[in-house]
């Protein structure tokens, strides 16, 4: 009795969480899949997968990084058997100029050419404003890895200011 | 060393932001859910038994979206809300296997959904060995439903209409297609239909759907997914719904449109005069071959119906989408007669070498060539050249083309309401429940005048 009382709470956080949240999941979602159709059918798919499993949800880190771990793994999943992240890592920044600067949407391409698991990283961290730990649980790696990989990410964004805008 | 954290946050808020028809639908979620086995016989066990007519058993998808805490909490939004129909297909999506039959009977039809049209699973139950499915898909600006049935008294039924039909309804329900019949059991006068169907869809607060038949039986309906699903067991033949009502959270209770037989006299609302005479009315952009809307494509069923079935010379035709996102086109052709092969009506047997104006009606369900006037004739007694309307469940398309002389199109109907009619390359078209009827049309030039006045008062007989 206790156990389903815990898992009819567990449910009801599900649900809270994703009625307050879905905007930033489906975000994250569409950015790894590459879709808006297989973005919002990820989000779909992962809830329903946390409602099965939330039985077996263990606590030891909060629920919400959990979902944002199946989220993640769906998505990346429904990217996979749609073709996407292997076309997607073909792709090369493009910036936009104009007078010799780089326009600010060379940023926006910048993160759509990144690797996916730097991509992942920078929505959890950016846009779903997550901390490091949780982005870790979300993508099931290392703090230290969370960090390595932000690191490599801004290096990327500053070499390619560097080269746009003139000092 | 640049600080590139502020402008990552500052792009990514800048980001475009998500489609408007991109929203949650928590409903849609547990739907997808798989339950455990025992938790699924607790939850049935919870349910009321209630089902006074019929013997319905709820499948998953019906239990989850209607039953218990925190699942029942999720119905909490208005009771006049579409939300899901409107943002989306409500439902779960269907076995990838019915995902493709879906998708070869739609590749079969010329004007067909578009692909990647996803095909959901509203509500499901089980009559005396029957299986009931009631599938339903958004596509564009039209929304589907089809009623799949399986078992000894098998059928289908489709229905297709423009979301508009929602975003105009005042009630929170609507009754789609009433008294489909599937098998008979003995012979008249004791004759008893296996199964009889009446389905809906349903805003996101009603809570129960009441159904009340001629034999004064009341039932009560599936509610879930955004839809609602009635099923008579072994009814007497010649009984029909007589009224079906939809029931809020909160007790309050809603009578819902529906047309049944016989029809009910009622007044037609609008103005009854002429203000200017209009006669030999032209559509000048299909005399002068002008290039509207788009070609018509080769090989394609409105060019295989001009060529073979009418056996008449086509001068010139084009393809007209009055909405880009509803999958309805018509075909209007200036088309000059070869011989006696007969014709759609009203010309059915034309004079050689006469020059006709044809129009086909086409949606994603299907579609046809459906009239033929001469050219000399179609306008002679006013500027509403054609004005056709095909049933549908308890609605009606009704569709035509107007002269050049025509500005606006106001439709008068019978709960008091004026629709304006949208005129694209002189077509119009539009989708109103039977129940609206009689209506009377009425047709103005650029001054406001009244120049066409047609009434109609019953479209087809309203049953399914």
């Amino acid at each position: 009795m206790v156990r389903r009382t815990q898992t009819t709470r567990q449910i009801a956080e599900l649900e809270a969480l994703y009625k307050q949240q879905f905007p930033a999941f489906a975000r994250v979602a569409i950015s790894l899949t590459g879709s808006v159709e297989l973005g919002k059918e990820a989000v779909q798919e992962a809830f329903a997968r946390a409602i099965e499993q939330v039985d077996g949800f263990r606590g030891d880190c909060p629920l919400e990084a959990w979902v944002w771990r199946i989220v993640v793994n769906t998505a990346r999943s429904s990217a996979r058997r749609a073709g996407y992240e292997e076309a997607d890592a073909t792709i090369e920044p493009e910036p936009e100029r104009t007078n010799g600067h780089t326009d600010l949407p060379a940023v926006q391409l910048w993160v759509q050419a990144l690797p996916a698991r730097q991509r992942a990283v920078v929505f959890l961290r950016y846009w779903a404003d997550l901390d490091y730990r949780s982005i870790a649980d979300a993508l099931e790696i290392e703090v230290g890895t969370v960090s390595a990989t932000l690191n490599a990410a801004h290096g990327s964004l500053r070499r390619l200011l560097q080269e746009e805008v003139p000092k | 060393m640049i600080d590139v954290e502020p402008l990552i946050r500052e792009q990514l808020s800048k980001l475009d932001p998500l489609p408007a028809t991109l929203s949650g639908d928590w409903d849609n979620v547990l739907a997808r859910v798989e339950w455990p086995a025992q938790t699924r016989r607790e939850r049935l066990q919870l349910r009321p038994r209630r089902l006074a007519l019929v013997f319905v058993l709820a499948a998953i998808l019906f239990t989850i979206t209607s039953v218990g805490t925190p699942l029942g909490a999720v119905i909490e939004r208005g009771f006049n809300d579409f939300s899901n129909w409107i943002s989306g297909s409500p439902g779960a999506p269907v076995s990838p296997k019915a995902q493709q039959k879906f998708e070869r009977q739609n590749e079969r039809n010329w004007n067909g959904f578009p692909a990647g049209t996803q095909l959901h699973l509203l509500l499901q139950t089980e009559v005396a060995g029957v299986t009931f499915r009631l599938l339903g898909f958004r596509s564009g600006d039209s929304f589907c439903l089809r009623l799949s049935v399986r078992g000894e008294a098998g059928g289908e039924v489709p229905f297709c209409a423009p979301i508009s039909v929602l975003q105009q309804a005042r009630e929170p329900a609507l009754v789609i297609s009433a008294d489909n019949n599937f098998g008979q059991v003995g012979k008249a006068p004791n004759m008893t239909m296996r199964a009889s169907a009446t389905f809906g869809i349903a805003s996101d607060g009603v809570k129960d759907v009441i159904v009340s038949t001629t034999d004064e039986s009341v039932g009560h309906a599936l509610v879930g997914s955004n839809a609602f699903l009635f099923v008579a067991y072994h009814q007497t033949f010649g009984t029909s719904v007589s009224s079906v009502k939809a029931i809020a959270a909160d007790g309050s209770t809603v009578a819902l449109p529906l047309a049944v037989l016989p029809v009910e006299s009622r007044p037609v609302r609008g103005p009854r005069r002429i203000e200017r005479k209009v006669r030999g009315g032209t559509i000048g952009w299909l005399e002068r071959h002008e290039k509207r809307g788009l070609a018509i494509p080769p090989d394609s069923q409105p060019e295989h119906d001009t060529r073979h079935i009418f056996g008449a010379t086509v001068l010139f035709a084009r393809e007209i989408q009055p909405d880009p996102a509803d999958t309805t086109k018509f075909v209007l052709a200036l088309v000059k007669a070869k011989g006696k092969a007969p014709l759609p009506p009203p010309v059915n047997v034309p004079t050689p070498g006469r020059k006709m104006i044809c129009m086909g009606y086409y949606t994603g369900l299907g579609g046809s060539f459906n009239s033929c006037s001469y050219a000399s004739d179609v306008f002679a007694r006013g500027p509403i050249g054609r004005l056709e309307t095909g049933n549908s469940g308890q609605f009606a398309s009704l569709n035509g083309f107007v002269s050049d002389d025509v500005h606006a199109l106001d439709l008068y109907l019978a709960d008091g309401t004026i629709q304006k009619l949208k005129i694209t390359d002189n077509i119009f078209t539009t989708t109103l429940s039977q129940a609206l009827y009689p209506i009377r049309i009425i047709a103005r030039d650029k001054q406001g005048a009244i120049i066409g006045n047609q009434v109609i008062e019953v479209p087809v007989p309203p049953t399914p």
